[in-house]
């Protein structure tokens, strides 16, 4: 960003987040819940895709998040690789009482890992934890998938705003960290799976201080 | 321009009088092209979309026979089949042969539901009961099937899933209690239903509700009764009409063949970089923004996403008006890229996305009169940093306009083969 760290000198970064999944999982809601921290029932449905950044502060690091919000109908599945392209970090959206979205789940996992391999930082989310007794997929089915791909898994409910600032950070920590570990980090990937566990700090003080001063 | 808004409505009032027996059509687009009076809407988009016939005698029997069509159409496709499933029990047990298409159609039927609820969000209007429900549909709920299929497929494909089959609460829109009514969105869900059934090699696609919507509303909310009380299947042959002439839109959204809505984006691009070269340069090879971040949308579902429903609905009087339809559409698009000019050229990636994703509100006749000006080649060039010859007079200009609504033109006579 503009005025080049006078002051604290912080890591810059800049990382793209795109959101997957079924259609009216809740991909726009969690977007809209984060970044202009409401929430509205009946949001249109989306075409395209629609963008939204943020600038946060996690684990020393400055970051400009873009996040893009794709449409979730499998007809527009082919489009996916335009706005998923470059991406940092992919958040794939599941409904907790729709067993079928959490298939498509694994069908985005498949194709995204063809298309931009290992570096991608993962998370598997699962949306709508308030509607617990309509509940169709168990959180422990979904951790042991998560891990079995090398995914962060994560519940949310951006209705209740559940876990949902959280869930943004645990993925900048995890893309800062992917990022400060070098740019070719290619081949087993070494904080295997997903990494994330991390905690943010909030910050005041520079946790590392490895950019000089 | 009062008068002048006047003048243009007395003529499309002399043009449907009653003693014109033949509508002369060319006239009439022609005098609707910067929209229409409100209470003519409803008779002038039957008219614009081609529905209804220009022939004012064959009306009365031809709405007659239509409407007869699809009150048939709805009963074989839904009431009958409802019908049959009620009385043949349970799918997972003995004969299932003609479940196979009953759960087909329940997966096209799911989706429609996820977004016939959620349409045009921000007006009440299809959260409301209907006054005419459908006599013989209005029975059976449609949108309950949804819930059954999902508990029906669920159970059928008993796979890795461990997972219970509850049923799926709606919590979010409940249906209407009393039986005999129902609301607007349903309506349209049925609408659509029919369309995707028809039509299997479109479906239904995300994005076909947006352009229901606006149809369906005008000519439901027609404040003349007679007319108001037929919207149902008035609209769906509106519709029909209509995505016969977009349905590539939906159909071909990523093959490169030249029609389709790669084409359309792509001579949007091209439009652009001959109109205003240098917001082309910062746009296209500075920011490197793709016409798919924007104007996919804008292009596929003709900007009604993008601006509230009663500037949609005077928007589309002009695009449906339209004599080459629908070739004024990328010129709307490139008059809301200039009108914000400025900030464009001042922002940054984000900026910009962000900018052409929310547009401002904004009056429709305005962007109208823009975009006809700039396809007419009566609108002035915008600057170009390093272009002193822009003083070269409207001559020039008008030239260069020509030029590129000529490429466009062809560029579009293609596209629609």
């Amino acid at each position: 960003m503009d005025p080049s760290g006078a002051g604290t000198s912080n890591d810059e970064f800049k990382f793209k987040v795109v959101l997957l999944g079924e259609g009216a999982v809740g991909k726009s809601s969690l977007m809209l819940r984060y970044v202009q921290g409401n929430f509205n029932p009946r949001h249109i449905s989306t075409i395209q895709a629609s963008f939204l950044s943020k600038q946060l502060v996690v684990d020393g690091a400055d970051i400009d998040l873009s996040i893009w919000d794709t449409a979730g109908q499998e007809k527009y599945h082919a489009l996916g690789p335009i706005y998923y392209r470059g991406s940092h970090g992919a958040l794939l959206v599941y409904d907790v009482t729709d067993a079928k979205s959490f298939d498509k789940v694994k069908m985005w996992v498949k194709e995204l890992r063809r298309a931009l391999g290992d570096d991608v930082v993962l998370f598997i989310v699962g949306n709508k934890v308030d509607l617990a007794d309509s509940r169709t997929v168990e959180t422990e089915m979904a951790t042991q998938f998560a891990t079995s791909v090398g995914a962060t898994y994560e519940e949310t409910s951006a209705k209740e705003n559940i876990g949902v600032e959280n869930l943004f950070e645990l993925m900048c920590s995890a893309m800062v960290s992917r990022a400060r570990a070098g740019p070719s980090n290619r081949g087993p990937s070494p904080n295997g799976g997903g990494g994330g566990t991390r905690r943010i700090r909030i910050v005041d003080e520079p946790t590392t201080g490895r950019k000089c001063c | 321009m009062g008068a002048r808004y006047n003048e243009r409505f007395s003529k499309i009032e002399s043009i449907l009088l009653i003693e014109n027996k033949i509508i002369d059509k060319d006239e009439l687009k022609a005098s609707c092209s910067y929209g229409v009076p409100d209470r003519l809407r409803p008779l002038l988009w039957r008219l614009l979309l081609e529905y209804l016939p220009t022939e004012r005698a064959t009306w009365t029997s031809f709405l007659a026979a239509q409407r007869q069509t699809y009150n048939d159409l709805v009963r074989q496709m839904i009431v009958e089949v409802a019908a049959q499933q009620s009385s043949a029990g349970d799918p997972l047990s003995g004969d299932c042969s003609h479940w196979g298409g009953f759960f087909a159609d329940n997966t096209t039927l799911a989706q429609i539901d996820k977004d016939v609820r959620r349409l045009c969000p921000e007006i009440q209007f299809f959260q409301q009961t209907t006054k005419w429900p459908h006599r013989e549909a209005v029975s059976v709920n449609l949108s309950g099937r949804v819930t059954q299929a999902e508990l029906s497929i669920e159970s059928y494909a008993v796979d890795k899933l461990a997972g219970s089959t509850k049923k799926r609460a709606s919590a979010e829109y409940a249906n209407p209690k009393d039986k005999g009514s129902e609301t607007h969105w349903q309506v349209a869900e049925r609408i659509l239903f029919i369309y995707a059934k028809l039509n299997p090699g479109v479906k239904y696609v995300q994005g076909m509700n947006e352009v229901l919507g606006p149809i369906y509303y005008v000519l439901a909310a027609d404040p003349d009764e007679e007319w108001a009380e037929h919207a149902e299947a008035d609209a769906f042959f509106c519709f029909q009409q209509l995505m016969s002439e977009i349905k590539d839109n939906f159909i071909k959204t990523l093959d490169d063949s030249q029609c389709g809505i790669e084409q359309s984006m792509s001579s949007l691009h091209s439009l652009l970089s001959h109109w205003d070269p240098v917001l082309h340069a910062h746009l296209v090879a500075r920011l490197q923004i793709r016409p798919q971040y924007y104007a996919f949308r804008w292009l596929s579902l003709m900007l009604s996403q993008e601006f509230p429903l009663p500037d949609v609905i005077g928007l589309w009087d002009s695009l449906f008006a339209d004599v080459k339809r629908f070739t004024l559409l990328p010129f709307v698009c490139l008059a809301m890229m200039e009108r914000v000019r400025e900030q464009l050229l001042r922002g940054d990636f984000a900026d910009c996305i962000r900018l052409l994703q929310n547009y401002p509100e904004t009056d429709s006749l305005v962007l109208v009169m823009d975009a006809y000006a700039i396809r007419e080649g009566r609108a002035e060039r915008p600057s170009t940093k390093d272009d002193d010859s822009s003083s070269n007079g409207s001559g020039a200009k008008k030239n260069i306009a020509e030029k590129i609504t000529d490429k466009l033109r062809s560029t579009i006579s293609l596209m629609r083969k």
